[in-house]
């Protein structure tokens, strides 16, 4: 495998998802087609009732496909049993909600340290893990707080740590700043980018433009379709787990402007090189004053954060078929 | 898997330890279901151990023939209780108490031939005295004890008699009564011995010694035309030959009687009272009615489990976002049914320990609580934990965790 390449975590080939039936049919998904490398940020966005939610419950194997198929980790995974679902879920797949979804009684430490319960961990080893990841997101003095006595961003954060601790492949969060002010949005995005930097797969469905800035790949989705495609960042220079170096890459994209619809081809469609050098542009014009002070503390954490690279199968794959996915016309 | 056992019994105490009001009051209704049972129980067993107290040790080598509409041993139960066996036309005969004495396993064999009637002593006749017509063996079968002079003897004449304590005391003028006389069936008998007081009014015999005169059933069969024997007593040598005299017994009467079974022999010591088997069939009763109480309890819990699955809902659909199987919220909440029976199976057992302790207080015999007891609360606990537990942890598991997730209270 080599270091440039990202591998495909997740592929969804003609996914379909229909409710009712003859006169009441409606597709949430219609054929959809989706690929997914490792390391991408993907923020989907779409008027309500286009089917996002149902895409992140769908990845997350919370629920199953009318039609298609679904492949995790090069594994085919839309028609295996419930409990094997369940295993996927505890050990690959982290959730970050709207509305935080901790269990209100239980303490910080326990919802954090949930889902090692069904990965089977002893409490000692669970709450070990706990601790340390919430250590990383400044809650340690909140460990036994309940969910209730959090602020929002807190109960978030405290999510987020949660969505992290078994160290998944990828981590779906489903307009994770919606119930949040501007600026515990913020801070939320903050933590998302730098769970990204650390090489994680980040699926976000959020219904605020702005945020699209953190990306690096936004998908508009319209009637159960992909609307438009758009990546920011070359998948050669997506942050790669156990490379922090990649770091100060990834975070050009910070400034990209983002524009929705028609309008976004026009700038932010570009392939292979031309987006490299104007990535490399965009680092000139806006250096980060924080990178150089990021990496030494990611690369402190990295060991908690790596997604362990014994999880990603050995098979590489060039992504030749990039733009297959990034240049959909309207 | 063990692992996981462990942690969902954690996670169900832990559940359980937020809801304390509730847990007790659902934990209560078991408990009172479970102290019930363990009341009756304990006190039907302390009644038992009264009757039995004096002779249980005595009774190991025992072996009763008893005679039999042959039918199945339910039917006789009903029938012992609900005729006056004295009635009941018995088919054992003297011959028969021959043919088990030849036994070599067999120690002392004793026929019991009792009837109520009139005696006269001088011109005063006394109605309704228990005469038992037995033999000489019977004082060493019963282990009786002698006030004064002695028991039946082949040495001695046929018609003499042996009286019970109360008896000689009532109408003999008092235990001094040896050489005093009566007639009975126009038979005059002079009285050779008095018993001590056996004060055992409930026993295997079915007769209250104290209030009986004994007479030699040989000499009896002379001037009664038909004697009617209600039992036999058997004693073997050793309590280990009693399984061998007893089939022994019963193939060598079935043979002397040219195959006619209608009789029954009866080995263990808790039937050998009519009293003890009537006991049982109300104490089985009384288990019955408190085992209601228990499904009350039971339907409790259910009701109480399916309340907490629908108000956590929400944290169904989290646990199961974040990778529980159905399997796994299945256990959680089935743990949480079967400690909350559990709990109140304990707690029941105690209060039926302690309400058994107050009620030894006003009572005579003292309650008697056995392992078997224990064994039964226990497990019978654990069955509804299970039983009504099945119900709501399958519904928990069963839960989209879509909709669950979308839940709000």
């Amino acid at each position: 495998m080599s270091k440039t390449s990202n591998e495909t975590i997740i592929e969804l080939k003609a996914v379909t998802k229909r409710y009712g039936f003859g006169d009441a049919e409606s597709f949430a998904l219609h054929n959809f087609d989706l690929e997914v490398k490792c390391g991408e940020f993907i923020i989907i966005m779409g008027p309500s009732g286009c089917g996002k939610t149902t895409l992140l419950n769908i990845i997350g194997l919370l629920d199953k496909p009318t039609s298609g198929e679904y492949l995790l980790n090069g594994k085919k995974v839309d028609r295996i049993s419930s409990r094997k679902k369940a295993r996927f879920r505890a050990k690959e797949i982290g959730f970050i909600f709207q509305n935080f979804n901790l269990i209100p009684n239980l303490s910080v430490i326990e919802n954090v340290s949930l889902p090692l319960i069904y990965s089977g961990h002893h409490k000692i080893r669970r709450l070990k893990k706990a601790d340390d990841i919430l250590e990383h997101f400044h809650l340690r003095e909140r460990e036994y707080y309940m969910p209730h006595q959090l602020s929002g961003g807190q109960q978030q954060r405290v999510a987020i740590a949660r969505s992290l601790i078994s160290d998944p492949s990828i981590i779906l969060a489903d307009e994770p700043t919606g119930n949040l002010d501007s600026r515990s949005s913020h801070i939320i995005m903050e933590e998302l980018r730098d769970i990204h930097a650390q090489g994680n797969t980040i699926i976000m469905v959020t219904h605020n433009p702005s945020l699209t800035t953190y990306a690096t790949r936004v998908i508009n989705m319209l009637d159960g379709e992909i609307d438009t495609d758009i990546k920011t960042v070359d998948d050669s220079e997506l942050p790669h787990p156990g490379d922090p170096e990649k770091i100060s890459v990834r975070i050009l994209s910070k400034k990209q402007p983002v524009e929705l619809g028609a309008d976004s081809n026009t700038k932010a469609v570009f392939s292979g090189e031309r987006a490299t050098i104007e990535n490399e542009k965009l680092a000139k014009e806006e250096p980060i004053e924080e990178t150089e002070e990021k990496t030494k503390q990611d690369k402190k954490s990295k060991k908690k954060f790596n997604l362990a690279e014994k999880k990603i199968k050995k098979k590489a794959e060039k992504d030749k078929q990039k733009s297959n996915t990034e240049n959909k016309e309207l | 898997m063990a692992l996981l056992l462990n942690t969902h019994f954690h996670l169900a105490i832990d559940n359980l330890r937020r809801n304390r009001g509730r847990t007790f009051l659902s934990a209560l209704g078991i408990a009172i279901g479970v102290a019930s049972i363990v009341l009756i129980l304990s006190l039907t067993g302390g009644i038992n151990n009264l009757i039995s107290a004096n002779s249980d040790k005595a009774n190991a080598d025992l072996i009763l023939v008893r005679p039999s509409t042959g039918k199945d041993a339910t039917e006789n139960i009903i029938s012992e209780l609900t005729s006056n066996s004295q009635f009941v036309k018995s088919n054992l005969t003297l011959e028969d108490v021959k043919t088990i004495d030849k036994i070599s396993e067999v120690s002392a064999v004793a026929p019991i031939a009792a009837s109520t009637s009139a005696i006269k002593i001088g011109d005063r006749t006394i109605q309704g005295i228990n005469i038992v017509a037995t033999n000489q063996e019977f004082s060493n079968v019963t282990s009786l004890h002698l006030k004064n002079g002695q028991f039946l003897d082949s040495s001695l004449r046929k018609n003499v008699a042996v009286l019970g304590y109360n008896i000689a005391i009532q109408q003999f003028g008092g235990t001094e009564a040896i050489t005093k006389t009566f007639t009975y069936n126009g038979q005059h008998f002079m009285v050779v011995g008095v018993l001590d007081e056996v004060n055992d009014p409930i026993n295997y015999n079915g007769i209250n010694i104290d209030e009986s005169i004994i007479i030699d059933i040989n000499y009896a069969s002379t001037f009664e035309s038909s004697i009617q024997i209600q039992q036999i007593d058997v004693r073997t040598a050793t309590t280990d030959a009693v399984p061998k005299a007893t089939e022994l017994i019963k193939q060598n009467l079935t043979e002397a009687k040219n195959g006619d079974q209608s009789f029954s022999v009866i080995t263990s010591s808790e039937d050998m009272h009519p009293a003890g088997s009537l006991l049982s069939i109300v104490s089985s009763m009384l288990t019955l009615v408190a085992s209601i109480s228990l499904i009350v309890g039971g339907v409790g819990i259910m009701n109480i489990m399916l309340v907490s699955v629908s108000e956590r809902t929400r944290e169904i659909g989290i646990r199961k976002s974040v990778g529980a199987s159905s399997g796994n919220i299945l256990l959680q909440f089935l743990f949480e049914s079967i400690i909350l029976s559990v709990m109140g199976g304990i707690l029941g057992f105690a209060l039926g320990y302690i309400g058994a302790f107050i009620i030894s207080l006003i009572t005579p015999f003292a309650p008697h609580i056995s392992w078997q007891i224990l064994a039964i609360t226990g497990a019978v606990s654990l069955i509804v934990g299970v039983l009504f537990g099945i119900y709501p942890a399958i519904k928990a598991a069963r839960k989209d965790p879509i909709a669950s997730l979308k839940f709000y209270r």
